[in-house]
């Protein structure tokens, strides 16, 4: 019998949307080559800097004013993905990576060219890869299932059949604004749920691990490695700051879950061939050969 | 003995026999009143008219293993391709027991209304109304 604390937990969040589209048009006057920015109409908090874009011309036209060296085979198309740079006034930057979309320095951002037509676009946030969130200190998850009552007359005890399955929970992070790591990996920081919080035109949903257990807590032997988490998608309902002058600045988000709720593990097998007697292990590709054993000391 | 029932009481029968996964049923009875008043006098009078009887039962949805479905039987009453007859009658029992002693309430009614719908979240219930044809065959409740 074992008490866990919470020290091999940790929230994985992967930054999607789920609510649609966002249409618009890039018009040639948006685009400034020197800056290697661009822009179309948006409200302010539709989309942040770290947001992977596919950007798609809905009238199959080529993305003109990306330049050739953007494209992954160097080739203009209709649809790319890419990361962003959300500047004050609304400006964007294209991105390879995630890093230098946090950085958002003009000389690691994708070269524009200028365009001489409207092209117009659909813009949705794509799934991308599961970042650690920095700096979270606790993370709570409420699986629920609803029942019906389908007691009929003349029964004694009440009778219910299982329903629909629905999850909500919580999680409280310390306060990061700037680009951070985890483990020398890109982190995902809490006040990027802060700004899902007010996204209005598509969504605020995101996807995420939470993680009852991951690898390296060497308490438990060989299951060491196994890990143990929730896989959700959500929708922040609810953000909360707190700030005091004498205690760090804490942050807390409410959120529900949409669509499966799944507890999944990944349970590592011990890496030991179990030969019960003296013979050899043989090889069957060649009968003479022997499997060796290479003993550390 | 004194006795209070209760929905674990109730019972609804279609031709003898139970209907399972009732979950209601109820019963009005009207009597029409023919006003008898005449001039002089101080209160109204009325003599008794035409009695009528119609009832109301929700059954859920529900198929036994042996795929016999009570909600389905009274569906198909109304919810047919064919019309309605006047042979497309049912003989309706409501009964409240005691575990020794039933009350009834026995008659022959034709299904005037039913309802039934599927909704996320909630079991697929069928109510049904009915109108009672005639005088009830049995009451001893």
């Amino acid at each position: 019998m074992s008490v866990y604390l919470g020290r091999f937990g940790q929230v994985e969040l992967k930054r999607q949307s789920f609510d649609g589209l966002k249409y618009s048009v890039v018009n040639p006057s948006d685009i400034n080559t020197s800056k290697k920015r661009f822009s179309f109409d948006f409200d302010i908090g539709l989309l942040h800097s770290g947001d992977q874009l596919e950007i798609r011309s809905t009238d199959g036209s080529i993305l003109a004013f990306v330049a050739a060296a953007g494209w992954g085979n160097s080739q203009q198309q209709s649809a790319g993905t890419w990361y962003v740079y959300i500047d004050d006034l609304g400006g964007i930057r294209l991105y390879s990576s995630f890093d230098d979309a946090l950085e958002g320095l003009s000389v690691n951002a994708i070269a524009l060219q200028s365009i001489a037509t409207n092209i117009p676009i659909s813009v949705k946030i794509v799934n991308s890869i599961a970042r650690i969130l920095a700096q979270c200190t606790s993370f709570e998850l409420n699986t629920n299932r609803e029942t019906v009552d389908t007691t009929a007359l003349g029964e004694e005890f009440r009778s219910n059949q299982s329903s629909l399955i629905s999850g909500s929970g919580n999680l409280r992070a310390v306060w990061e604004y700037l680009p951070t790591e985890v483990d020398n990996n890109p982190a995902e920081t809490v006040h990027y749920l802060m700004q899902l919080a007010l996204r209005t035109e598509i969504g605020s949903g995101f996807a995420a691990k939470l993680y009852i257990k991951t690898a390296g807590d060497y308490s438990l032997g060989t299951a060491a490695d196994d890990e143990l988490w929730y896989e959700i998608d959500a929708i922040v309902t609810q953000a909360g700051v707190s700030y005091g002058a004498d205690a760090y600045v804490e942050i807390a988000i409410d959120f529900v879950t949409t669509g499966p709720i799944r507890l999944r593990a990944k349970t590592i097998t011990s890496n030991i061939i179990l030969q019960e007697n003296t013979d050899d292990i043989l090889l069957e590709q060649d009968a003479t050969a022997r499997l060796l054993q290479e003993v550390v000391a | 003995m004194a006795k209070i029932y209760t929905g674990r009481d109730g019972s609804l029968l279609l031709g003898g026999t139970t209907l399972v996964k009732v979950s209601s049923w109820s019963l009005q009875g009207e009597l029409e009143t023919l006003e008898t008043t005449t001039l002089g006098d101080d209160q109204k009078t009325y003599v008794p008219g035409l009695q009528s009887f119609s009832g109301s039962a929700g059954l859920l949805y529900y198929s036994d293993d042996a795929n016999r479905n009570d909600a389905s039987t009274l569906l198909r009453k109304i919810v047919k391709t064919s019309g309605v007859s006047a042979s497309d009658t049912a003989e309706l029992t409501l009964r409240l027991s005691d575990g020794n002693t039933n009350k009834d309430v026995k008659f022959t009614v034709y299904i005037t209304s039913v309802s039934i719908g599927a909704a996320v979240g909630e079991i697929s219930k069928a109510d049904i109304n009915f109108q009672v044809t005639g005088a009830p065959s049995s009451v001893t409740m």
